[in-house]
């Protein structure tokens, strides 16, 4: 390492515009989780802006995950994340790997086939009424299936398994084994940091299913956490009508934001390592 | 080896086929309506938008409903996305059985044939004909035809001014009667340090949008632009048409170049505007009397500032003495609702939602979704209604049941006990009797469109952003591009029928 005064100076400059990126995009949720622990009537008090709680209070979590139907729509969430995150990738592997494989008759076909569903789809309607037909509303399966795949993902994943050397999957052949074993032992063993990669990006999109829920889903109780959540967030019309309707306070809808992306938040350092490792594989063929 | 991964395969797929399995037992339980079998409580399925209010897990009015009518009661809801929601289920042909609608659904619906003709059902419907008058029963006719049943329209407009009484006080000003007195105080309010901390840190007023200027196009006797047409001294006109139109631009113009407006007055919510009043940010606000006075508000902006002291203010007046708090559409219900003309194929739910949409209406049913359970909720005695404790934290979703409305003054004044001078307050004031709800657009009119327009543009005059010299150009475009010539003249034609000469 060079450490002339030049470099020392460009440094800091480096250091000083990555801390304004950093403090940019962590005062907002220092700012969401204050205002979900201070009570509302001090926050008021304070003129409604409070970076760093001076009177602490747990109550806002506490009606939410004691009286409300938080709990359960989070239920509902947690279990599509896991299974629709399980077969969204399930289903990848099982489209990316066949395709990636030159000798496949009528690759050419299947792929534009593919493609053309990331140009056109059906539109809302007409998807309605599958998934209407097929008896999945107001089922978790449709929030899940309709969306199980996503045709970019898997042309990512296909383009990944088309850069491993022919030569690992002509030595396994010689070795005796057929195509799901040279997936399952050797194209996937090499696939890790893409797959959890793709997977992150699938259990994201799942946690924060929110518009097939509204469509699909008339039943309360298997509302997603995104969707009563935001119902809480949108509340603020007073109509008449709904008059005696009590709106919850800003602590309140904080702490329903706090609850809905800390999970998520909370998975990211374990994946990370994968995470940049996988966006770098495929960058570079050689 | 190879047998191990085949029975990894084939565990897999066992997994798989059994949540598919999973998935269809569950969707059993969802029966397609329509059906019943006899001795079966009868499946109604009733969409609406709540507002962002659902009922509780307990549902007490539900379980009652379902005793009384032996039905099967399940509301769809939905708030924000409700048009949506509502637009999709019709579009695929998945009807609910009974659904709230907007009057440009309704006309859509009906010519869709997507509705049931409720005529020849009307006789039957005797309970709703003694909750809503024959008036605004009429509004729900589609060429003569009774394809929706409106609710009693509530008394509207609900927003009026509030000021801050101990401000008032600290620099010892009068409560302002006109729209310069109003200004002066404003002024006040801005600049001479009204809560005395020695900063200047105050607004004279604040609302949320366009309306928050009602009051003060009330004075000029006209509308905020959101309904162009209204009645005076029983004749139609239209609003932009008046010359006093440019006159009450000018005066909010003059109000916001003061300085003495909430910069924020045209993105804040609703409740932005309400934790700004709390705050002591502002000291005359635009709003609902639920929005500042119901017990949890007040607690709030107690707490904040134990000094404050909000008070109802009287519309102030223009310079030839006109004063409203702002415009009632009386040809839009507020709320109405549809049956699906696929209920016609089973007259045993027909009947079942008749019989549930008059019990809702009189008596016991009307107590229920009005009050909640006799004795739990509400006691009675000498025919006069009080709320219990349990009542007031219990009841505040009985509203989604109230499918044919409900009296609404008298509901607010047992609901709210606390707030009867307020509620009276505001169902006191004269408002300027808007008629665009009568009014159905031509072809060749996008209303969405020319409503949009002039709002952007309104904004655009009172923010100085566009001479207001110019509002006889801006009439013009109007008038050009978005066909609103065509629109007016249709509309004085339709309104003539019903009585309100040119």
């Amino acid at each position: 390492m060079v450490k002339g005064t030049n470099d020392r100076f460009f440094n800091s400059i480096v250091y000083v515009l990555l801390a304004i990126v950093a403090v940019s995009c962590l005062f907002p949720i220092l700012y969401v989780v204050s205002v979900s622990l201070t009570p509302y009537s001090e926050l008021i008090k304070n003129g409604g802006f409070q970076v760093i709680p001076q009177k602490l209070t747990f109550d806002a979590y506490r009606s939410l995950l004691i009286e409300r139907t938080l709990p359960k729509s989070m239920g509902v969430s947690v279990v599509i994340t896991i299974l629709g995150t399980a077969l969204s990738l399930l289903l990848t592997l099982l489209g990316a790997y066949p395709l990636s494989r030159k000798n496949l008759p009528g690759r050419t076909p299947i792929l534009l086939f593919i493609v053309f569903t990331m140009l056109f789809s059906g539109g809302l309607i007409p998807t309605y009424l599958v998934v209407k037909d097929l008896g999945l509303t107001n089922t978790i399966w449709a929030m899940i299936v309709p969306n199980a795949l996503a045709t970019f993902n898997m042309l990512i994943m296909k383009t990944f398994f088309e850069s491993l050397p022919e030569e690992l999957f002509e030595s396994a052949r010689i070795d005796g084994a057929r195509e799901f074993r040279i997936l399952w032992k050797i194209a996937i063993p090499l696939s890790i940091p893409s797959l959890m990669t793709i997977g992150l990006f699938y259990m994201v999109a799942q946690w924060n299913t929110f518009f097939s829920a509204i469509i699909y889903i008339t039943n309360r109780e298997l509302h997603p956490l995104q969707v009563v959540v935001r119902n809480m967030l949108t509340m603020s019309q007073s109509t008449e009508m709904a008059a005696e309707a009590i709106m919850p306070t800003m602590t309140l809808q904080m702490a329903a934001v706090v609850i809905a992306s800390l999970p998520i938040i909370l998975v990211y350092p374990f994946i990370q390592k994968h995470l940049t490792k996988g966006m770098m594989i495929g960058a570079i063929k050689g | 080896m190879k047998r191990k991964t085949m029975k990894r395969f084939v565990v897999v797929l066992l997994v798989i086929s059994m949540l598919a399995i999973a998935g269809c037992g569950s969707k059993s339980t969802n029966t397609e309506p329509g059906n019943n079998n006899v001795g079966e409580p009868v499946k109604i399925e009733i969409m609406a938008n709540n507002y962002g209010t659902n009922p509780p897990q307990n549902d007490f009015v539900k379980e009652a409903l379902d005793e009384a009518l032996d039905t099967d009661i399940t509301l769809t809801l939905g708030s924000a996305d409700y048009a949506t929601q509502l637009g999709t289920r019709i579009a695929s042909g998945d009807f609910p059985d009974m659904f709230m609608l907007g009057s440009e659904e309704l006309r859509k619906y009906s010519k869709m044939g997507v509705l049931l003709d409720l005529t020849p059902y009307m006789d039957q419907l005797s309970g709703y004909k003694e909750m809503v008058d024959a008036d605004t029963i009429k509004l729900g006719l589609i060429d003569g035809k009774q394809y929706s049943l409106p609710k009693p329209i509530a008394r509207k407009p609900a927003g009026i001014l509030w000021i801050r009484k101990d401000w008032l006080d600290n620099l010892g000003l009068k409560v302002p009667t006109t729209t310069d007195e109003l200004l002066k105080v404003l002024k006040a309010f801005t600049e001479n340090d009204p809560d005395g901390n020695k900063k200047k840190d105050t607004y004279g007023f604040t609302g949320n949008d366009l309306t928050a200027f009602n009051a003060l196009f009330g004075a000029y006797g006209l509308t905020n632009g959101g309904a162009q047409f209204i009645s005076r001294d029983g004749k139609a006109i239209n609003v932009l048409d008046q010359p006093e139109m440019k006159d009450a631009l000018e005066l909010i113009k003059q109000y916001i170049s003061s300085g003495v407006v909430d910069p924020d007055v045209m993105s804040n919510t609703v409740s932005q505007l309400f934790e700004k009043a709390s705050q002591g940010k502002a000291g005359v606000i635009y709003t609902d009397w639920t929005n500042i006075m119901k017990d949890d508000k007040v607690a709030i902006w107690k707490n904040a500032n134990p000094q404050a002291d909000w008070i109802a203010l009287n519309p102030v007046a223009g310079p030839t003495g006109v004063a409203y708090d702002g415009h009632s559409d009386i040809g839009a219900p507020s709320e109405m609702f549809a049956i699906s003309k696929n209920v016609e194929k089973d007259p045993e739910k027909l009947n079942k939602i008749i019989e549930m949409l008059n019990y809702v209406s009189t008596g016991e049913g009307a107590q229920l979704v009005q009050f909640g359970i006799k004795d739990t909720h509400f006691t009675e005695t000498d025919g006069k209604i009080t709320i219990t404790d349990l009542g007031q934290q219990e009841t505040n979703y009985t509203f989604l049941y109230q499918f044919t409305g409900r009296p609404n003054l008298e509901y607010l004044k047992v609901k709210f006990p606390n707030q009867v001078q307020y509620i009276e307050e505001t169902f006191r004031r004269e408002f300027i009797e808007a008629l665009d709800g009568f009014i159905v657009p031509p072809d060749g009119f996008n209303k969405a469109d020319s409503d949009r327009y002039i709002t952007e543009e309104f904004i655009k005059f009172i923010y100085n952003k566009r001479p207001i010299s110019e509002y006889n150009d801006f009439l013009k475009t109007l008038d050009s591009t978005f066909n609103y010539k065509l629109y007016k003249e249709s509309a004085f034609e339709q309104l003539a029928k019903l009585g309100y000469s040119q």
